[in-house]
């Protein structure tokens, strides 16, 4: 009993208008963390407030924002996350690298156009039927990885060897090859000196493509999600769907679209890991699905959806940057780090669904 | 005429009938034509492969099962099995060292290899725990405590082997664990694994089906708030089916260490994950995926289908990458044909075929 009274006197001050602690935990609690985490890292290295140590940090989790802010607009429609993201990354990989021949730019195409199919496919799974998302992007995942590997017979592509290839093998290559058998007489070694420059490409002060790209990416992703009728749509499916669907609302578009929005950042981010790993394979984008819904829920975006915004996500991202940064340099192993970024992710989920119930909002 | 139509349309219970035991059907089919094409299939030797390869994944499956009729889902199993097989590794060379090693003799090596099992069920239970704790009490989504839980596990497994894979330092249970009771042909299958995932699944299938416990699991996986009402303690049930996964798991995990004498940190991350295995061996299986019907049996004998169906593609001379597609493919394709089936039944709610008939025949007369 006397939780329940407790949990209605919580929500009668936030209805008042005086602000409790809960509020402000789902608020602002990222950039909280954040501070405690810059006075952390002051003591950890002299030579964490360098500027070479931030754009350390920043690029390290570049290719993380992209993914982060096209699974947040799935969690802000209410469908938990998508974990296709890692073998959209690598096939948009891979897909890049075997358009490489025709410039960058059609490397770029192509690779966004087959995110956008799978994403496509997602949205219109889900959306329709009504399947459980994360198990349908599951199975997807799984169907995509088998499809690069069968493709490539488990082998990797490289973009500096690629005229080594064959044509007998890849994804759409030997399609390519048949169309156009000119394909196979472009001489690769500049394109391919210009496809892994991608990732080292720097402006003014040492400022990565990849870091300009993210930026971009998220100020046109706070745009859409919080300024356009499409993102007030979404906001409206994500936090009641029969509602939404009944108010003139085609719920299924909606959804579609999130997961179509989601697959094409994962695009992005999947050309810039395969530039960065100069090696296209399967397992490049692996561990990114988790990282983005940590990011997305550390940002203070609720898994219930129609609550959050990109800047928070920007918040969470820079945050798992940070831990990651603080903990390299005090010295602890990958495998240790990858332990407790999951045990923070298990806290902060359950802190998270903990305070909303607290609110009265839901059991998210 | 009318009343014809029409009874046969309220009384036609076959198809819900042959959906029910699909999975026996299933067998049937497959095990027809593999024998239509490729009769050495069937011989004693390449069963006895079939069924232990499958061991892992019908013991997995048990508690999978549960916690999907219990209405949620544990995508850490991949991860428990792996732990629990560096775990069993691990202790048994830590505790043989300490009981004395080949000096200690048997004794020596039995107690070692009973603690190893019990530190690795130990933690497949402790992980189990904390899933069910998060889930059930604290009310977070399963498959996100789950996603979590298989990255914080993952970090373990990998800080605890370094790594690396572990071996056990003799072979002393190797060739007991797999070796057949009697030699006649066709009933070599019968291992001590094997009679061991047989007593999992008879036990389970039993709990399920005949005590009070069962039933009520059943009526918490199909409706929570009616069974919250009727008196049932929800939380403790979701609870417990977690503490089942894990405990399967991590047995699974180590009896597969055991069998091969060595752990590896990263079982099934490069190939068939054992997720995407025992998820689909569970919806084929007829567990429904929002909960609240399901059968651990038909969960085995689905298993043994889909490994047959891989097994088949193998001696057809397919390659692992192929394999790997294949079965993203059949797990893909299951989750979408139950999908549709419950959206087309969705569509159908509120429908009355006798009025649907008498208003075609309305039409029909005008």
């Amino acid at each position: 009993m006397s939780s329940d009274n407790s949990a209605s006197v919580v929500t009668l001050k936030s209805n008042t208008g005086k602000v409790s602690f809960n509020t402000i935990a789902n608020r602002f609690g990222v950039f909280l963390m954040i501070a405690v985490l810059l006075v952390v890292g002051a003591f950890a290295s002299p030579r964490f407030f360098s500027g070479a140590n931030w754009l350390n940090i920043l690029s390290a989790v570049s290719i993380l924002g992209m993914v982060a802010v096209g699974v947040s607009f799935v969690i802000y429609c209410g469908k938990y996350g998508d974990m296709s993201v890692p073998m959209v990354m690598a096939l948009s990989g891979v897909i890049s690298v075997e358009f490489m021949r025709y410039g960058i730019v059609p490397s770029f195409l192509g690779a966004v156009a087959v995110g956008a199919v799978i994403g496509l496919i997602n949205g219109i799974v889900i959306g329709k039927l009504k399947v459980n998302a994360i198990i349908w992007t599951l199975a997807m995942n799984f169907i995509l990885e088998g499809l690069i590997r069968w493709s490539y017979h488990g082998t990797q592509i490289y973009p500096d060897m690629a005229t080594a290839v064959t044509y007998k093998t890849g994804f759409l290559l030997p399609l390519m090859a048949k169309l156009d058998p000119n394909i196979m007489n472009i001489d690769l070694t500049m394109r391919a000196e210009n496809f892994n420059a991608l990732a080292q490409t720097y402006f003014a002060g040492g400022i990565p493509l990849m870091l300009v790209v993210m930026v971009i990416i998220m100020i046109i992703g706070y745009f859409i999600q919080s300024k356009s009728s499409y993102g007030n749509k979404l906001k409206v499916v994500g936090s009641n769907y029969d509602v939404g669907n009944m108010s003139g609302i085609r719920a299924t578009t909606i959804v579609m679209l999130a997961f179509m929005i989601s697959s094409i950042c994962a695009s992005f981010a999947g050309v810039f890991i395969t530039s960065v790993n100069k090696v296209g394979a399967f397992y490049v984008g692996a561990g990114y699905d988790f990282q983005a819904v940590t990011a997305i829920i550390l940002g203070g975006m609720s898994l219930s959806g129609g609550r959050g915004n990109i800047i928070g996500v920007a918040g969470g991202v820079i945050m798992l940057g940070l831990i990651t940064n603080i903990l390299n340099l005090f010295g602890v192993g990958t495998f240790t780090q990858k332990m407790i970024s999951g045990a923070i992710f298990i806290v902060v989920v359950a802190v998270n669904a903990n305070s909303l119930r607290k609110l009265g909002k839901d059991d998210a | 005429m009318r009343d014809k139509n029409l009874n046969s349309k309220l009384k036609n219970n076959f198809g819900a009938k042959a959906n029910d035991s699909r999975i026996y059907i299933f067998l049937v089919i497959v095990f027809v034509i593999i024998a239509a094409i490729y009769p050495a299939f069937f011989t004693s030797g390449s069963i006895k492969a079939l069924v232990s390869t499958s061991l892992i994944y019908i013991i997995v499956g048990v508690g999978f099962t549960y916690v999907m009729i219990g209405g949620n889902f544990d995508l850490s199993i991949g991860s428990i099995i792996n732990a629990g097989a560096v775990v069993t590794m691990g202790e048994f060379n830590r505790f043989y060292k300490i009981f004395g090693g080949v000096e200690g003799g048997d004794s020596a090596l039995i107690k070692a290899w009973i603690l190893a099992f019990a530190c690795a069920i130990g933690v497949g239970l402790l992980i189990g725990f904390v899933n069910g704790f998060l889930v059930a009490k604290v009310k977070v989504h399963s498959f996100i405590v789950t996603i979590g839980m298989l990255t914080t596990v993952a970090g373990f497994v990998y800080t605890y082997s370094h790594g690396n894979s572990i071996s056990a330092n003799t072979y002393s249970l190797v060739d007991v664990i797999d070796k057949s009771f009697v030699k006649i042909p066709y009933l070599e299958v019968f291992t001590p694994r094997f009679v061991i995932a047989i007593i999992l699944v008879v036990v389970f299938e039993f709990i399920l089906l005949k005590t009070k416990w069962g039933y009520d699991l059943f009526m918490v996986g199909s409706n929570k708030e009616s069974s919250f009402f009727a008196g049932i303690n929800t939380v403790k049930k979701v609870w417990i089916t977690f503490i089942i996964s894990g405990f399967t798991a991590a047995l699974g995990g180590s009896l597969f260490a055991v069998s091969m004498n060595a752990a590896v940190p990263n079982f099934g991350e490069r190939g068939i994950a054992p997720l995407m295995f025992v998820l689909a061996a569970t919806i084929i299986g007829g567990t429904a995926m929002l909960g609240g019907s399901g059968s651990v049996v038909k969960t085995a004998v689905a298993t043994i289908v889909i490994q047959s169906i891989f097994s088949f593609l193998i001696s057809m001379g397919m390659g692992f990458d192929a394999q790997v597609l294949a079965a993203g493919v059949v797990l893909g394709a299951v989750v979408f044909f139950e999908s549709f089936s419950v959206y087309r039944q969705g569509l159908k709610e509120g429908e009355r075929p006798a009025l649907v008939l008498e208003a075609e025949q309305l039409r029909l007369k005008k």
